[in-house]
């Protein structure tokens, strides 16, 4: 029984952790306005943070993607991630109980608003420029989806969520924003 | 004659389009070297087989460089050599791998530890168990004998 109880492995959860903090480290502020609205070339300031609590060595993916309301996001089982375009991509391995926090930083560089439909073409994550081309129709948004990738090490490719025991997980954010010309509530 | 030939030649150019499309499409996916993949699977089994932090901190910094250096190369146009993280990759593998080892040594001889233990503690137990019934035998008989020689 001692015997045992010194040797046996302990079972215990496998999951990840993923957040997303404001200008100030904490949640909320994610705009500089504090509302919704950006400005062109206004630039949001967000920390993402990941927790490895999986038992193992792990190599993350952060991937984020610019979508609407309309463009279908990660489903609600978990499976799927959504069809948004990505627009930047953070990697890192982590050990058991590390936590890997890093500034994402971006702004819209460029986008039209006719009428009542708003136009991003142009954003800005961190140094790099990426051209997209998203819209928006009357009062609908936009939204940062951040979702957490996973290198399965069997199949040596990243995988939507990960894995725990038979069991698929998946951990995704979203947030939220207009692009204005004028500052809202 | 002739269409026959096209005929024949055809499917091939086909073919042969669709495999210069296919591997433009694919060159076009910036791709992480394919050894990542291996040397976790290496790093995991060593941390599986009982490997500590401090062992294995190491080898997880020196991924973490080949990762930064793979992602700076594949912003380069064209994408430069990854000959430094294939190094790197290699030698993250083989030391993982001799952590490993060692991990396994050290785990059997602290399972063989703890059950030669556990039955050295269960011997012991059994011998005070064996002498404790002993005395207690040994002290009601006593007791009997003086109750006798009170009673006469």
């Amino acid at each position: 029984m001692f015997a045992y109880t010194a040797t046996a492995p302990r079972n215990q959860d496998q999951y990840f952790q993923l957040y997303v903090l404001g200008a100030s480290g904490s949640v909320g502020g994610y705009y500089p306005h504090n509302s919704t609205d950006l400005f062109i070339g206004d630039t949001a300031r967000w920390y993402v943070g990941v927790t490895n609590s999986m038992g193992l060595v792990q190599l993350v993916e952060v991937r984020i993607k610019l979508g609407n309301s309309t463009i279908a996001g990660p489903d609600i089982a978990g499976t799927n991630s959504s069809v948004a375009q990505q627009v930047d991509s953070s990697y890192r391995f982590l050990r058991e109980n590390e936590t890997w926090e890093f500034p994402l930083f971006w702004k819209v560089t460029n986008a039209s608003i006719n009428g009542n439909t708003t136009t991003i073409t142009q954003l800005q994550m961190g140094n790099q420029t990426v051209g997209v081309d998203i819209s928006a129709v009357n009062a609908s948004k936009f939204r940062m989806i951040i979702e957490l990738w996973t290198l399965d090490a069997s199949s040596d490719s990243f995988q939507y969520g990960w894995m725990a025991g038979p069991n698929h997980h998946a951990a995704w954010l979203q947030v939220w924003f207009n692009v204005t010309t004028t500052l809202g509530s | 004659m002739r269409s026959k030939t096209v005929l024949e030649i055809l499917p091939l150019i086909v073919l042969l389009l669709v495999t210069i499309n296919l591997a433009m499409a694919e060159s076009q996916q910036p791709q992480l070297h394919h050894g990542f993949g291996l040397a976790l699977s290496s790093v995991q089994n060593a941390e599986l087989a009982g490997a500590t932090d401090a062992e294995l901190s190491p080898l997880v910094d020196e991924l973490n460089r080949a990762l930064t250096v793979n992602l700076n190369a594949l912003k380069e146009s064209p994408p430069s050599s990854l000959g430094q993280v294939d190094q790197t990759l290699t030698h993250v593998q083989a030391e993982a791998n001799s952590i490993q080892q060692s991990a396994l040594r050290r785990t059997s001889t602290g399972t063989l530890t703890a059950y030669l233990s556990g039955a050295f503690a269960a011997v012991i137990a059994t011998l005070l168990c064996a002498i404790g019934i002993n005395v207690r035998g040994k002290y009601h008989a006593r007791r009997l004998t003086q109750r006798r020689i009170t009673l006469k």
